[in-house]
This record gives structure tokens, sequence and C-alpha cells, in this order.
């Protein structure tokens, strides 16, 4: 498959391609020049710049791809954030319906639904709850990049996956007395997940737009994975509970 | 879309670019009921500020950016959140998010509690003609026109929801200009009524001229006590 990677150069972006790239043929993109290392690592795959704030980019760098993933984010600028996390997914969607691209992954942080007033709440919460954003820049204008994506889903035929993360570790942070929030992965975890989205039957999806939290097996039951497991079999390799396991008592 | 409501996106577009500040009804001076209307020069905004009358001042922003210095002592807003015509739907986009999020974070600073949001009814037009669509039921706007819109309710519904601001938003359908601009006067005095708001922290409100069951009042006469009272023809 060729997939489009956009805002690849960011943290999760060099997890995501080396999970994809041994099936894919990538098109590694982000606004800034990527770094040397994942030229050296992606060398058989097209790299470039790409700003996703330039709909007729977008366009251009979706020609030929049968699938955009867009990993772009911008999270305090307020011009920039809107500009990136809300406009950026029309161009996409907007190059999706233009070009025939039926699958598009988006991504985003978990307050793109679960925002402060489900988060000081509530348990067991799930993706499928209404978005609660709140008004926080980043968590609102990604909540909004996502709802452009359900309304064009409504009227086209393209399928879109947001996948929203809040904490990623290490496989050497997997220790006891680690903690952290109760929305933890693996950064080798969470890129599996963009595998298993691109490999996905279309037609497995409950609708044309699905979201999905994606975390390991978190132990307090606050937010759930359960959905990434059902639909697209999602196996957690890495223990992310041993963080809040108590520090074996020093002598 | 038919022609009334696209004539209602349309009509909220069409407007110069420039930065601007009109002063409309009522008298000099800082009172209780200032409020500030921001959006394009169009008439209805001409009209809503006309109507005002006793008891309010009026001020115009024509543009979120230009608000934000307007606000001090004003007790509510009320947007029309579209900007030229024509306007890419990207641009509309960001008028109904990015501007509207920094006029609501500005008029949170400000201390002014109470918005009116002007947006539309075609993002219900989705639904089947035979159907009768109130309130309660969910926007389908797909990548229509009323998209940026329904994106600024949703702008709007979380300030709501986090009790910075107390909003109404009125879905315009096909309307005569005198009431919609009753509309907006209606909620205002209700916002604004002595002893409390009576609308809470979020309302959607339908609103029309015509006598089309497909999108029922009861709400507007409920809420508002608003019934159509031109029965000319829309627009």
């Amino acid at each position: 498959m060729n997939v489009l990677l956009v805002g690849a150069g960011g943290y999760l972006g060099p997890h995501v391609a080396r999970a994809l790239a041994p099936e894919h043929r990538l098109r590694i993109t982000d606004v800034r020049p990527l770094p040397a290392a994942m030229h050296t690592e992606f060398a058989r795959h097209e790299r470039g710049q790409l700003d996703v704030t330039q709909a007729d980019k977008v366009l251009e760098a979706a020609r030929g791809m049968d699938a955009i993933v867009n990993l772009a984010v911008v999270r305090t600028h307020p011009r920039l954030a809107f500009a990136v996390n809300t406009q950026g997914c029309l161009h996409v969607m907007q190059a999706a319906v233009q070009l025939g691209v039926r699958r598009v992954i988006n991504t985003g942080p978990h307050f793109v639904v679960a925002g402060p007033s489900y988060e000081r709440l509530d348990m067991a919460i799930g993706p499928d709850s209404p978005p609660h954003p709140g008004v926080n820049l980043y968590a609102l204008s990604k909540s909004l990049g996502q709802e452009i994506c359900r309304a064009f889903s409504e009227r086209h035929p393209i399928y879109v996956q947001d996948y929203l993360f809040y904490m990623f570790v290490d496989t050497a942070e997997l220790h006891a007395g680690r903690r952290g929030v109760p929305f933890a992965i693996t950064w080798r975890d969470a890129a599996e997940v963009f595998r298993l989205g691109l490999a996905i039957d279309l037609a497995r999806l409950p609708s044309r737009c699905e979201t999905f939290f994606v975390l390991g097996d978190c132990p307090q039951g606050k937010f759930s994975n359960e959905k990434a497991k059902r639909i697209l079999g999602f196996a957690p390799r890495d223990r992310v509970d041993v963080m809040w396991q108590r520090p074996a008592p020093k002598d | 879309m038919d022609h009334g409501r696209r004539a209602f996106l349309q009509g909220l577009a069409a407007t110069g670019a420039t930065p601007r500040v009109l002063l409309g009804a009522g008298g000099a001076g800082v009172t209780d009921h200032d409020v500030l209307v921001v959006g394009p020069a169009t008439p209805l905004a001409r009209e809503i500020l006309a109507s005002l009358g006793v008891g309010y001042r009026g001020r115009h922003a024509v543009q979120p950016d230009s608000a934000a210095g307007l606000l001090r002592g004003a007790r509510a807003v009320v947007v029309l959140p579209t900007r030229g015509h024509p306007a890419t739907l990207a641009d509309q986009i960001d008028d109904c998010t990015r501007s509207v999020y920094e006029l609501l974070q500005a008029a949170v600073s400000a201390q002014v509690r109470q918005v009116v949001y002007l947006s539309t009814l075609a993002m219900m037009d989705a639904y089947d003609a035979s159907l009768q669509v109130d309130e309660e039921w969910r926007p389908r706007p797909g990548d229509s026109d009323s998209l940026p819109l329904d994106l600024g309710e949703f702008v709007c519904r979380e300030f709501a929801r986090e009790g910075k601001l107390d909003v109404v938003v009125l879905r315009l359908g096909e309307f005569v200009a005198a009431d919609a601009v009753e509309a907006v006067r209606r909620t205002l005095d209700a916002q604004l009524a002595d002893g409390g708001p009576r609308l809470g922290s979020w309302s959607v409100v339908h609103i029309h001229s015509g006598s089309t069951p497909r999108f029922p009042l009861n709400k507007a006469a409920r809420l508002l006590g608003y019934r159509p009272r031109t029965r000319g023809t829309p627009r």
C-alpha cells in the first residue's frame, strides 16, 4: 500500500514509519526537514517536506496514495494550532475526496474526546462518548479537526480511524514505581496500531468514522482500550501496568 | 440547500473585509446593557443594531480580531460568524473556529457572559423533508456550507460546558429580517432580564419565518415567546 505520512518528523512519526516500512511504500513528510537518522533508516522510501496548512501541497503529496496518516500537531500557538490541527484535517479530507483515497488515519490526544468534564469525574471512559474537549486550545482544535473528518466521511466513501493517545513511554521506563497517567503506552505498541489500521478490511469497521483510545493495559480502568482490541486486533506487547507496582523496599 | 437558507448564508457573508466599528442604537455612555455585535456589516447586522431600542447600546465589530477592545463593559455579544463572500470553506472554517475561539476567550477575560450565536438550520437539511426536526436532532452538515457554522456551535458549546459563558444558538432557517431581529432581541431580553438568566448555560433554538411544520418552533415560543410576526416572502 502507498501511504502518506504527514507530520512524521515528530515524536511518534519515526516509530510509525518503522512499524510500517517493511510492508508499505511510504511517503514520509514533515513541515521541517526530517532528521538525518530518518533519511538513513528509511532510505528506500520517499521523504520530503510538507506543510499540512497548505491545501495544494497536501493534494500534491497525496496523489497516488492508498492511505493518509496524519500525525501533524501544534499544541500551544493559537493560530498555528487551528491551522494545523483543524484546517490540516480539512486539507487531508479534501485531498482524499479529490483523489479517491479511502483510508485516512487521524491522530490526537485523549482529550479530543475525554476532556476535563469526563476525566475529572468518570471511570471506564471509552472512545465513543460524545466529545467533550473543553476549551483547552490543543484539545479543542484537534477535536474540531476530528469533527471535520467525521463530517466528510458522512458524505464521501472515506473511512477515517482516529487514534487518540496520552502518555508515551520507552520500554526502559517500564519499572515499578515509575507511575504516570492512566492512559500510557510504549512507543512501539503505539506504532503497531497503525500497522493494524492499514491492514484492516474497511468493511469490518462499524462505520466510516471510528475513534479508538490507544493505550496499554493500564490497571486503573479509567480509560478503555477494549475497542481497539476488539476491532483492530490490538494486543499490546509491553506491560505498562508494572509502572504502578510498588517498588521493592530498599535495604 | 434551498434558496432561502443559501440566501441566509450568502446574506451573512456580503461584506467588506476592513475592520471597523459602528455605533448602533441607544444613548452615549456605558450602560448595563451594552451589546457587541460581531460579524459582517450585512443588512441583518445593521437591523439587529437598529432594533435594540431603549435600554441597550449596540456596538459593531466587523471582525472578531477588532472586537476584543470593545468587550469591556459589554453585557452580551451577538456573533454572526461569516466573512465576505465568496470565501473558501477553509476561510469560513477559520472564522467559525479560530476567530470564534479567540473572541470567546476575550469575552471570558472581559467578564462578558452572555453570547448569542447566529447559526443556520441548513445543517439539518440532510434529514428527509417528511420528518419533523427539532433541536434534539443531531446536526448533519456533511461538508456543505453549513459545516463551518456547525463547528462554530461546537466551539461555543465547550465554553458553555465549562461554565465560562452562557450561550444561546439561534439556528436561522428561511426568515424575514424582522423575525430574525425579533428573535435576537427576545434572546437578549431573556439573557439580560433582571432576576437572572432563564435560558441556562446552553440553548439551541430553531428560528424561521415560515409556517412549515418541518422545523417546529415550540422551543422558540416556550423559551423566547417567539412567533413569526411577518408572513412575507422569507429570504
